[in-house]
């Protein structure tokens, strides 16, 4: 039975859209940047306005809850704020800062020795498809969020960015090259291998991958 | 300050000897090549590995304004280091450490002797100096780095971590 | 391999005019066709199910408060003193005595202290430094070095 993803509701809490439009906004950044380095808290407190949501998001990717995902968010703009004199603005400052994002929740990661993520059950982070599906759609949807989910956690630190980076939050392969400190072709490959092991885990599952959408088989 | 030619006679403040320790120490040993690879992003890398020590060095470079901005992990053991003799901590050829535990303060600190030996060879003829030596207390929540000497590449910093 | 990348370079928006012509090509083939769709179907079932979390204008004071704090956190200079020596010739100890640190001690953490420390590299300097959160630092520099 396939599920009409569009019918799927995504859980509570904040939700926002990847900025996915090439917004020219270097240039205000690199001024507020500017003012930042000399003490201007306010304009450090406009870049991190700016780009909240995109270090969070990053890092609740990783963490798969709401308060370490703040606490992380919180450790990156300190550490940024502390870096603001290296930054040379060779890449965005959105680049650079998602950067630390991905290293700190990598250092986590490592630290907690956490190579999977159990969901957390937490109310944000539940998976509640939509109350207009039936119960036997509602449960499949629910089945295949948590699939998707655990498949991406199984994924190694560096195919999990890769996939996270792409997908859900839209950067190109420049900016993902940045970001994870690598080249565009290393990009590829990264992304290329969270893909295919991605397919792999969801078909053993028992979801197939066709036309638009996912959808388990009935294996009856 | 640079006083060239002049040996400075110094005050040894030793400090208060503690309580003997009778048990072999923890201690977690780090050896990092740190390099200057000139990153655009002005942010620091470090290698795997490094996580429990990233901070600590994190933090001084910035301090020191430090012109390093790359991190590997070069060497890395944890071992039971006994009470009043010398424990070896392998880096490469050139260097090897050496920790011996002393005693332990009222604050819990473990006062140790940390040398680092450099192995050279000039003119055929092998010789051995310290390269770094020193008597710290080191406290079980706070690293001891110890660090500058130069390698091939880069300048070595080592961790000590101290756990009973 | 490489088609498979070349499809996932079209569909992640990677490739100019001229080359989607040649994937246009390439999806005539009914094996490429199901590849295209099935990253169309892991792309759109991740977004679906991985949703992207954000921090709401509401809990912005509240999360700028905490980096303000993090950021204004003093940076306590250690109070002790540096001394400094160089070597005129080769086996001479510098030792080096350094006062412990222990009036920063923060009433969380104890600080590691260096009592003493030398080197017997010629010409070379001996630092030491404890931060506010107890780390204690040792540093040899050789006056040639670029580091600092």
């Amino acid at each position: 039975m396939s599920v009409a993803l569009e019918s799927v509701l995504l859980y509570e809490g904040s939700v926002t859209e990847p900025d996915r439009e090439n917004r020219v906004i270097e240039a205000d950044d690199a001024e507020l940047v500017s003012r930042a380095r000399t003490g201007d808290f306010a304009a450090y407190e406009a870049l991190v306005r700016q780009y909240r949501n995109d270090v969070f998001a990053l890092a609740y990717h990783f963490v798969r809850n709401r308060e370490e995902a703040w606490d992380l968010s919180q450790e990156v703009f300190i550490k940024a704020h502390r870096a603001l004199k290296r930054f040379r603005g060779d890449a965005s400052f959105k680049t650079w800062v998602l950067r630390i994002t991905a290293n700190q929740c990598k250092d986590f990661l490592k630290k907690r020795r956490l190579k999977t993520v159990s969901f957390d059950g937490s109310p944000q982070a539940a998976n509640r498809p939509s109350a207009d599906l039936d119960p036997r759609d509602r449960a499949e949807a629910h089945e295949l969020g948590q699939a998707i989910q655990r498949a991406v956690d199984t994924l190694p630190v560096k195919h999990r960015t890769a996939f996270v980076l792409r997908e859900i939050e839209g950067l190109s392969y420049q900016e993902m090259a940045g970001v994870m400190n690598c080249s565009v072709g290393t990009v590829m490959s990264r992304l290329h291998h969270a893909r295919r092991k991605l397919r792999n885990l969801l078909e053993k599952s028992g979801f197939a991958l066709e036309g638009t959408s996912a959808s388990k088989e009935n294996t009856s | 300050m640079n006083l060239a030619g002049l040996a400075l006679a110094v005050l040894v403040h030793a400090s208060a000897a503690g309580d003997a320790l009778t048990t072999p120490i923890r201690v977690e040993w780090f050896a990092v090549q740190a390099t200057n690879e000139g990153r655009d992003q002005g942010v620091m890398e470090f290698g795997d590995g490094l996580e429990a020590v990233r901070d600590a060095i994190e933090k001084f470079v910035e301090k020191k304004r430090l012109k390093l901005d790359t991190f590997a992990q070069i060497a890395h053991s944890k071992v039971r280091a006994a009470p009043n003799a010398e424990t070896e901590l392998a880096i490469n050829d050139r260097y090897t450490t050496f920790v011996k535990p002393l005693s332990r303060d009222e604050d819990g600190r473990i006062r140790m002797t940390v040398r680092i030996e450099e192995a050279s060879e000039r003119d055929g003829k092998k010789t051995v100096r310290d390269a770094l030596n020193t008597t710290s207390s080191v406290a079980s929540n706070a690293p001891l780095l110890l660090g500058g000497l130069k390698l091939e590449r880069g300048n070595l910093i080592g961790a000590i971590i101290v756990s009973d | 391999m490489k088609w498979q990348q070349r499809l996932e370079q079209y569909r992640d928006g990677e490739l100019g005019d001229v080359d989607a012509r040649e994937i246009e090509a390439m999806l005539e083939d009914p094996a490429h066709q199901a590849y295209d769709a099935s990253l169309n179907a892991l792309g759109a079932a991740a977004r679906a199910s991985m949703p992207r979390a954000g921090i709401a204008d509401e809990q912005l004071p509240a999360f700028m408060a905490g980096i303000r704090e993090g950021v204004e956190r003093p940076q306590r200079g250690y109070r002790g003193f540096w001394a400094l020596a160089s070597l005129s010739t080769a086996a001479l100890i510098v030792a080096l005595s350094v006062f412990s640190v222990i009036m920063l001690k923060s009433q969380d953490a104890v600080h590691s202290t260096v009592e003493a420390a030398a080197t017997e590299i010629e010409g070379a300097e001996i630092d030491t430094y404890v931060d506010d959160d107890g780390t204690a630092v040792v540093w040899v520099s050789d006056t040639g070095s670029d580091t600092w």
